[in-house]
């Protein structure tokens, strides 16, 4: 036998597997799947995994606990998430409004020619604590992006949990297949390293 | 000089604010997306753009693409400060014709360096900047 004509007759049988399968004929289906497997020394994977299928599926249809997931505790979750978004928003305000009254107060005291040089470097001090205070706020900014990723991704999950709740009977749907891994760079070193091969 | 300063987190907006106050640079205005910063943009006498990368609406590469393309704000030097690190977005932004790419968190004094840099540069290329 020829490998096309081979393949042809693999492909036809499959046709007749997804058929049977589609009309419930359970036993032709599993004897078709023997057939079809046996050849590749298959059949025990692909009869359990068209078992564990047809498992999954009439579980998607029975089990409450799918739908509650995708009406209830999702959307309750990625409120708790905005939630956080805001809180975590505030606090960062709140602190650097504080920084802002107090980097001009460390400046003047810093600078103060009547003050002793103890007094002045204390200034400086402060100066750079308060600096430092107002850079760690960028936490909120890096922390809320990955929160607002998690949001959209629960969004998306829950969507189609829903559409998989509804079309259990059918065929569950495709989840697209995450991309490529992008390479990142290390920190600011690697940027400035990489700019400058490239002429910057 | 007059600083536009874009970012959709109020929080790092007004960080660079103050960052910027530190330096001395005092007029300095906010956008909170690409959409938001271009009609400011091309109303306003701005010197200098500081942006974000990810954004919703318009994000700060298509802002960075915009000035580019402009025949008015071409010239404009603009620098990205942004979470985002992968290797071909920044080739992507050294591309579209950034003139610093800072990713966060950054220092105040990264912030500065990246700052004095470009200014150095841009007063080593008088013509080119007035043009």
């Amino acid at each position: 036998m020829s490998a096309a004509a081979s393949r042809e007759q693999r492909l036809a049988t499959a046709k007749a597997l997804v058929e049977h399968l589609e009309a419930g004929r359970e036993q032709e289906a599993g004897a078709l799947a023997r057939e079809l497997a046996d050849a590749e020394g298959l059949a025990e994977d692909l009869g359990r995994m068209t078992r564990e299928l047809h498992e999954a599926l009439n579980a998607l249809r029975v089990d409450p606990r799918i739908s509650e997931l995708a009406s209830n505790d999702i959307p309750d979750a990625r409120e708790k998430l905005s939630w956080v978004l805001t809180l975590t928003e505030q606090a960062a305000h709140t602190v650097i409004s504080a920084v802002e009254e107090g980097l001009p107060v460390s400046t003047r005291v810093a600078e103060d020619d009547s003050a002793s040089d103890a007094v002045r470097a204390a200034g400086q001090r402060m100066h750079e604590i308060f600096s430092d205070i107002l850079m760690a706020q960028s936490f909120q900014d890096l922390s809320g992006q990955a929160i607002r990723r998690v949001i959209e991704v629960s969004g998306e999950l829950e969507r189609r949990l829903a559409s998989l709740v509804q079309r259990a009977g059918g065929k569950p749907p495709a989840v697209p297949a995450a991309g490529p891994g992008a390479q990142r760079v290390q920190g600011q070193d690697e940027v400035d390293a990489l700019l400058s091969g490239l002429g910057f | 000089m007059r600083i536009l300063v874009v970012d959709d987190f109020s929080t790092m907006r007004r960080i660079i604010r103050n960052l910027l106050r530190e330096l001395g640079f005092q007029n300095i205005q906010e956008a909170d997306d690409g959409n938001t910063a271009w009609p400011m943009l091309q109303a306003g006498n701005f010197d200098f753009l500081v942006t974000d990368w990810n954004m919703p609406g318009m994000p700060g590469i298509d802002l960075l693409k915009a000035v580019r393309a402009d025949e008015r704000l071409k010239t404009m030097p603009v620098l990205l400060v942004t979470a985002e690190a992968k290797r071909e977005q920044i080739v992507e932004a050294a591309q579209a014709g950034v003139n610093g790419y800072i990713i966060k968190p950054f220092t105040a004094e990264t912030l500065r360096e990246k700052l004095d840099r470009i200014f150095a540069r841009i007063e080593a290329a008088p013509a080119e900047a007035a043009s």
